[in-house]
């Protein structure tokens, strides 16, 4: 607890518990419950951990527990629900103000558990009302994150208390998170007020549905948006949208944003019934997406009926740096490729390209070849793209990569492998290479201990990812990893997870191994 | 080459590449130019400096941290030294201490993140009793104190 008289730091303590600049640094490598406990040693360290500690809050309780309490209603299996006095006294406020004036991101849902109760209680959404009403208890707040759940009777109250909350206080990132809700009406409310206050937002992410439901209003869903004309984005520069939307609808709107920089499509859920749904023909201005420096579609209805290819060649950015799109046919992944590295080669660190193709084609090497003009990429993911290549071909497009620091190939279970040759390849070709993720034949092409048994590697591989490989000889296996990857700490194939220790000791005969021996006699559930 | 002078008024000539891992010293050099004369380091002890300078010379061909890192949202891993660093920086907790001061006062930010690292890798998993014990600190909360700070910020122990 601080006070303005707190006594200095005992003199048995080091000096440096007492360097404010110093103790923040060392809590920027704590997580927050041990944040919190050396915030609770002494009152000078609880003064330089509860900022910290309040930064980031999207714990509901946290602010709760502020609030002075009433009536205690009845328990969730976790925590205690309480009936909260609505209107705190100053002094009350003045107390809460403590912790929220440090608060940056901020959570608030609506109350899930209201169910339980016999009638519908505004008291529940005590929390937004008191911060709507006290805007200066949270003068630092740059983000705002508002949770809708499906299962409140609360409907056009929670807009009610929302929107309020909109005005009143001083984020400019916003994201709003929809269960599948039962009506369009406080949706349509509760974006005309996010609406009005599009002069100060520069963040704005909208999910709805759940990974459990889909919501099947869409239509309801785009008809507000368009209503809207997204007026709300004019000074957005991120923005994501988990909806289904079609092309024609939203994205010559998205393409006109002037400031729009990080784009992210998809949907929640997947949206296989829409397979068959053809994409109606859009055009775009011929400014589309200039200041664009990050696109992600994931998953979703855009697998099904968004042509990404034509999409790509429509964007005239020229600064490219993340993409993260699924392909439909080989044709529009050929297109995009070609595209990619044509036009951002020398902009673009992080690429992910996910195969949604059916039925299931191998993708050939020179489909993937232009790649090599990439030669900035850090981040580079192959999703099921069904590479059948020779370890030439993998070498080929592992030392155009000089950067690469995280490459993951993920491919289907019973797929033609390289061999561990191209491990052997990228722990000298690809030095900054630090997470890989790349099935191999393990027992083949290991190549032999120099004569002189010493082996100049510095690979800083820490975690290496076999996928669906399994090695028939795990000591062997192990011993070529560990000297192979010196800096490993992980290492995972079929549905096990060693880390170094466990793999020098099955190495040196000092473990039994038996998961190791499990994956060579294929005792074990295979993935 | 460069010469260094400690707290304790020893000396110490090292290559000016491993003495421009700090910024303070870059700086200096910088603005004074060449010269024959030491530079003095007031806040920095001869066993210190020894290590820090160890420190120096083995990262001295290391590329430049970057700059203007968003302290506010990177949550770096505690265990992320590397084994080199490790074996370094396992001292006892004094030295540890003026490890990190000195990497502080000559602004050698690297080095400053191993210390760090290292005193968050003790924190770690311990009880406030535990830290208190481990670092000599003394309770000055009253129980009231303390149970209501236990009361408002319970929820940061369940993440």
């Amino acid at each position: 607890m601080s006070t303005p008289t707190a006594p200095p730091p005992s003199p048995s303590m080091h000096a440096l518990f007492s360097i404010h600049e110093l103790l923040t640094h060392v809590l920027l490598f704590l997580d927050l419950a041990d944040q919190y406990r050396l915030g609770l040693t002494c009152r000078a360290l609880w003064d330089v951990a509860a900022p910290s500690v309040w930064r980031r809050v999207d714990n509901r309780y946290a602010v709760w527990r502020l609030l002075p309490q009433g009536l205690e209603m009845g328990r969730d299996d976790r925590k205690g629900l309480y009936l909260l006095k609505p209107d705190p006294s100053p002094d009350e406020i003045a107390h809460i103000a403590r912790y929220t004036t440090h608060i940056r991101h901020l959570t608030i849902e609506n109350n899930r558990f209201a169910d339980q109760l016999t009638t519908s209680c505004p008291r529940l959404l005590v929390v937004p009302i008191v911060i709507s009403q006290h805007p200066a208890l949270l003068p630092g707040l740059q983000s705002l994150h508002l949770i809708i759940h499906r299962d409140t009777p609360l409907g056009d109250q929670c807009t009610d208390v929302f929107v309020p909350l909109l005005q009143a206080l001083p984020y400019t990132d916003l994201t709003v998170q929809v269960d599948v809700p039962r009506n369009t009406s406080y949706l349509q409310k509760l974006l005309q007020a996010v609406t009005r206050e599009a002069h100060r937002l520069r963040s704005f992410s909208f999910q709805i549905g759940d990974t459990l439901e889909h919501w099947n209003q869409d239509a309801a869903l785009e008809a507000i948006f368009v209503d809207l004309q997204f007026r709300f984005l004019q000074h957005i520069t991120r923005l994501t949208l988990k909806l289904l939307l079609q092309g024609i609808t939203f994205l010559p709107i998205l393409a006109a944003l002037p400031e729009l920089q990080y784009l992210q499509l998809g949907t929640v859920v997947d949206h296989t019934e829409f397979a068959d749904r053809p994409e109606l023909p859009y055009e775009l201005p011929p400014t589309a997406f200039s200041q664009l420096r990050s696109l992600v579609i994931t998953a979703g209805a855009y697998k099904d009926f968004l042509d990404v290819s034509f999409l790509l060649e429509r964007v005239t950015s020229s600064q490219i740096e993340r993409l993260e799109l699924p392909f439909k046919t080989i044709p529009a992944l050929q297109s995009s490729i070609a595209t990619i590295s044509a036009r951002w080669s020398a902009t673009l660190t992080s690429l992910k390209l996910v195969s949604r193709i059916f039925p299931v084609y191998s993708i050939a090497f020179p489909v993937f070849e232009p790649l090599t003009r990439c030669t900035k990429l850090r981040d580079v993911c192959f999703w099921e793209c069904r590479l059948n290549y020779s370890d030439d071909q993998f070498q080929k497009l592992f030392e155009s990569w000089p950067d690469v620091e995280t490459l993951t190939i993920r491919d289907p279970k019973k797929w033609p492998r390289a061999t561990c040759a191209v491990l052997d390849f990228v722990s000298t070709k690809c030095v900054k290479l630090s997470d890989l993720t790349l099935a191999v034949n393990l027992d083949s092409g290991m190549p032999h201990p120099p004569p002189d048994g010493h082996f100049p590697m510095t690979s800083p591989v820490r975690r290496y990812n076999a996928g669906y490989a399994s090695c028939t000889e795990p000591r062997p296996t192990f011993a070529f990893l560990l000297r192979t990857f010196p800096s490993l700490q992980t290492f995972e194939c079929e549905a096990h997870k060693w880390d170094a220790k466990d793999m020098r000791g099955v190495v040196n005969g000092t473990s039994v191994g038996l998961s190791a021996l499990a994956v060579m006699t294929g005792a074990t559930q295979r993935r | 080459m460069i010469n260094l002078t400690t707290s304790d008024n020893e000396t110490f000539t090292v290559d000016k590449k491993v003495a421009e891992k700090s910024v303070l010293i870059k700086n200096m050099l910088e603005d004074v130019g060449e010269s024959d004369q030491a530079i003095p380091l007031p806040n920095v002890t001869a066993s210190v400096l020894k290590k820090v300078l160890e420190w120096c010379e083995h990262h001295k061909d290391d590329p430049a941290p970057p700059e203007n890192e968003d302290k506010d949202d990177t949550r770096k891993r505690t265990t992320d030294i590397s084994e080199w660093d490790q074996k370094f920086i396992a001292v006892d907790q004094e030295m540890l201490f003026e490890i990190i001061l000195a990497a502080n006062y000559l602004d050698i930010k690297a080095l400053l993140d191993v210390g760090c690292k290292t005193v968050a890798n003790m924190i770690k998993g311990k009880t406030p009793e535990e830290i208190r014990k481990l670092f000599n600190i003394v309770n000055d909360f009253t129980p009231e104190e303390e149970a209501q700070i236990k009361k408002e910020n319970e929820w940061a122990e369940d993440r």
